[in-house]
């Protein structure tokens, strides 16, 4: 309670000049919507924000969603979103398709650590071909399996979007490699714990 | 027999891709087979960086070859925990094919004139890796930055490497001194990290050949070194 009141502090005391907000507040679905209607409440103070990132705040329902859709379509100046541990899959699309319809300078997004699967990707896809304005895509630390492999590929074919960085680290696009991958992981681990005792 | 199903879609799109510069590929579960996809893929790529780490290269390491050897904007390859130390290319050669394939593979090193930053940490190198390692900075003109910590590597390794970096310098100096302008002058090491390798017995005798040569050297220190010590490590 005390870091929602904190940050929804700082968003009433933003100017109308801001540029960078990061917003890091561990916030679960309950406390979620506080912050994201003191967002929604100061929209008007955002027509010159560029960078925006939000870490671990629950945005996981279908209002929470809204709320961050309604204040993403009041920022035509943004150039990068990084919205880390706060989604997951079912709502995903939605969002994508208000933020890439509205925020028209958007070039940076990053989606790290936030669960998504397969049916996230393959729905977003087709929205970011259709814009053709994301450069650098972050999709690290989630449940994206081959699928979302072959629809990156997709994405990647034909240079349609214009990909310039892709991470897409931590997810398990081939399980072939995976257990090999673990196995050596942890041998090596051990091995270096030898040489320090060593 | 590893499917790459993933590896497959992704290196189909890669193929074609002209725009992607960085690609980072950590941790996701590919094999061999898969890696090799992408790499191929990659051949012809205007990739600056690329990281495969924690993923199953082994052999799949010589299909960089053609990358290395047709980019000139691959800046930074990150290949940390991919089990190089068992590709043909960093053992030792037992036939005549493999010889081949291992100086294919340096000299596809050596061909590269963009690569500035070049990590295969947590390899299991061992001797005969660092000794493949040391042919690379022998023959590569640009690299300046290597990470080699972590790859069991003792005395022999590691001085293999040690007078490749020292040769690397002379070259530098030599060539930095030359009033041509030639484009094919060698840049300097200026990061060696070897630290968790085998060497605390034989650090000091390294410190004193690679501390004149190479700005930042990161090495375990030896008990009764007395030198500056920043957590554990010698920073020269």
């Amino acid at each position: 309670m005390e870091q929602v009141a904190a940050c929804t502090d700082v968003i009433a005391a933003c100017s109308s000049t801001l540029r960078r907000l990061h917003l890091s507040c561990k916030l679960t679905s309950n406390d979620a919507p506080k912050l994201l209607a003191a967002l929604a409440g100061a929209v008007d103070k955002f027509e010159a924000l560029r960078e925006l990132r939000i870490f671990s705040v629950c945005v996981r329902s279908a209002e929470n969603m809204t709320l961050l859709g309604r204040v993403l379509s009041k920022c035509p100046q943004l150039e990068l979103l990084q919205l880390q541990s706060c989604l997951e899959t079912p709502h995903v699309a939605r969002l994508m398709h208000e933020l890439l319809g509205s925020a028209t300078r958007l070039r940076v997004l990053l989606l790290d650590d936030n669960s998504l699967e397969d049916s996230s990707i393959n729905s977003m896809v087709p929205l970011l071909l259709e814009s053709r304005r994301i450069r650098v895509l972050d999709l690290s630390m989630n449940s994206l399996t081959h699928s979302a492999g072959s629809a990156l590929g997709g994405l990647l074919a034909a240079n349609k979007a214009l990909i310039v960085g892709l991470d897409i680290s931590m997810n398990e696009l081939d399980d072939a490699g995976k257990a090999q991958a673990d196995v050596w992981r942890r041998a090596r681990s051990l091995s270096h714990s030898l040489i320090g005792c060593a | 027999m590893c499917l790459s199903t993933g590896a497959i879609g992704l290196s189909q799109g890669l193929r074609s891709n002209t725009s992607v510069q960085v690609l980072i590929a950590r941790s996701c579960g590919f094999c061999e087979a898969g890696v090799g996809l992408l790499l191929d893929s990659l051949a012809s790529s205007y990739v600056r960086q690329l990281d495969l780490s924690e993923n199953i290269v082994d052999n799949a390491a010589l299909r960089l070859a053609p990358l290395l050897q047709h980019s000139t904007s691959l800046s930074e390859l990150v290949l940390s925990g991919v089990r190089l130390g068992q590709c043909v290319a960093f053992r030792a050669a037992h036939t005549a094919e493999q010889a081949a394939e291992r100086r294919r593979f340096v000299r596809a090193f050596g061909d590269n004139t963009s690569l500035c930053k070049l990590d295969v940490s947590n390899n299991r190198l061992g001797n005969e890796g660092a000794q493949t390692v040391a042919e690379i900075l022998g023959c590569n003109q640009t690299i300046m930055w290597l990470n080699m910590s972590g790859n069991r590597m003792t005395h022999t390794g590691a001085m293999a490497l040690a007078r490749a970096v020292r040769e690397r310098t002379t070259a530098y100096s030599s060539s930095s001194s030359s009033s041509s302008s030639s484009s094919s002058s060698v840049v300097k090491l200026e990061y060696l990290d070897l630290r968790l390798n085998n060497l605390h017995a034989h650090s000091l005798e390294l410190l004193a050949i690679l501390e004149p040569v190479v700005s930042t050297l990161l090495i375990e220190r030896e008990p009764e070194f007395q030198g500056t010590i920043v957590d554990g490590v010698q920073e020269v």
